[in-house]
């Protein structure tokens, strides 16, 4: 094959692969149904600070909901996380407090019927970068206002009552 | 009563609208010689057919109604007549999960039995994504206990128990619980164990293949949750598969607990219910299974033990 009959075929596949994009999404194709086979369960660039953008994947691997977060500038590994045996429901950047740096607030499952959220620092030089946990026997809830995180669930079985519901601050 | 479905699943015209009831016979076998049936027979509840699954209709009933008003419409769907085990006492209740575990658990086994994999790879990790393979310390006490420390009290041992957490509602105004049946199982738990990635472009490891009941054999994550409330075999095999997950996947987390059974047992039922902070750990662990190890009859008198 020479280069110009090389360059033809390319350019054909170029224009056919896009087409061929298309007639699946048409004809109903999961969109998602690679990612699905890579196991990606979750993925977001946050940038609530300019200069401190991430890239947040979650990823089933060996079974195992793996979260990891690189800065997207550098691409550097800033945090990796397993689930054991939960699974990842959500995750989100939060700035809290006078602090410019967000932090990584996710939840997971916990439990038959419990959740959990856990508060990620994956800037953080010192110590872990896990900063806060807080497990519920039931949902899990929680709402930003005024620079901190109040977080709602229950903390025992006596689910058919108030009792034991439960409302923190963090920080 | 009379039976009127055999174990094969094949549903009879004429019991559309009631209860359907299976002949337990409490045969023994060793490995559960403490664990009979307390009668030499019994009738097991099986499942309740119904045009719409109990647990869809309870959220079409409820759907915009508050916390007060929903709570109401619960209390008196799930105690009228009709319904799984209405006309049960609490005891028969009891013995009724006890003895549907057991003979859950005799069908696993029995299958298990009868695959190529039955038996430990040797590797703990591949084990788990192997359902098949029974963790050792998976036992009919302890499914029994976890399911009646999930509905003792609020529940009342019911197998369509859902709970206060049914009702409450968070800031998107979307239910916050899918929580129900003697497991209190939630849809999120369920698709969890389904279909899980183990390596790249392989197919996902099924961990919640339902064998032991013909009917749902199949079915997805969604027709198994809906008619899951209707069903207690159904509710039995889907607390087995998702315990056995969490103890294969405790003794891989932990091998250094591989020699500790008790340690086991106390990190699957901490995975199970919530953490080892809860009363579920001393309750299932400490009160009941030593309880219902020792006793052939009376499954309330280990309820009893624990704390409410």
């Amino acid at each position: 094959m020479t280069m110009k009959q090389w360059i033809k075929r390319m350019a054909g596949l170029a224009i056919l692969a896009p087409l061929a994009a298309i007639a699946n999404q048409q004809s109903g194709a999961d969109p998602f149904r690679s990612l699905q086979k890579e196991g990606v369960k979750f993925f977001a660039r946050f940038s609530v600070v300019d200069d401190a953008a991430w890239k947040v994947l979650v990823k089933q691997q060996e079974g195992e909901d793996q979260l990891t977060v690189l800065d997207d500038r550098t691409a550097r590994v800033l945090l990796s996380a397993a689930g054991n045996s939960e699974r990842f429901l959500s995750a989100e950047a939060i700035q809290v407090g006078s602090r410019s740096e967000p932090f990584l607030v996710t939840r997971w499952t916990k439990g038959a019927h419990g959740q959990e959220i856990r508060i990620y620092d994956p800037r953080t030089t010192e110590g872990k970068p896990l900063v806060y946990s807080k497990a519920s026997s039931w949902a899990i809830d929680y709402q930003h206002a005024n620079g901190r995180l109040k977080i709602t669930g229950r903390a025992d079985e006596r689910a058919n009552s108030r009792e034991g519901a439960f409302e923190v601050s963090w920080p | 009563m009379t039976p009127l479905e055999t174990e094969s699943g094949g549903r009879s015209p004429a019991s559309v609208s009631a209860p359907v009831y299976l002949l337990y016979t409490g045969e023994r076998e060793s490995a559960e010689s403490c664990f009979r049936s307390p009668a030499s027979q019994v009738l097991v509840e099986d499942h309740l057919p119904s045009a719409e699954p109990t647990y869809d209709s309870l959220r079409s009933l409820t759907e915009g109604l508050s916390g007060r008003e929903c709570l109401q419409v619960l209390r008196w769907e799930l105690n009228r007549p009709g319904r799984l085990w209405s006309e049960l006492s609490l005891v028969e209740r009891a013995d009724r999960i006890r003895a549907h575990a057991v003979r859950t658990y005799r069908k696993l086994v029995s299958i298990q039995k009868t695959t190529r994999n039955q038996k430990s790879s040797g590797d703990a990790q591949k084990d788990i994504y192997n359902p098949d393979y029974l963790d050792p310390i998976l036992s009919p006490e302890l499914v029994t206990c976890v399911a009646l420390q999930e509905t003792k009290g609020f529940a009342d041992l019911s197998p369509h128990a859902v709970n206060y957490t049914f009702c409450l509602q968070n800031g998107a105004g979307k239910y916050s619980s899918s929580a129900s049946g003697l497991g209190q199982m939630t849809w999120t738990t369920m698709s969890g164990v389904s279909a899980v990635m183990v390596r790249p472009n392989e197919a996902p490891a099924e961990l919640l293949p339902i064998k032991t009941v013909p009917r749902h054999e199949g079915k997805s994550v969604d027709e198994l949750f809906s008619a899951m409330n209707d069903d207690v075999p159904l509710q039995m095999e889907v607390i087995y598969r998702v315990m056995n997950y969490k103890l294969k996947f405790a003794r891989f987390k932990y091998p250094e607990l591989s020699g500790r059974p008790d340690g086991l047992i106390r990190a699957g039922v901490a995975s199970y219910d919530r953490d080892d902070q809860s009363d579920s750990l001393k309750n299932v662990v400490q009160a009941c299974m030593p309880c219902m190890a020792k006793r052939r009859k009376g499954a309330i008198l280990c309820l009893d033990q624990m704390k409410h």
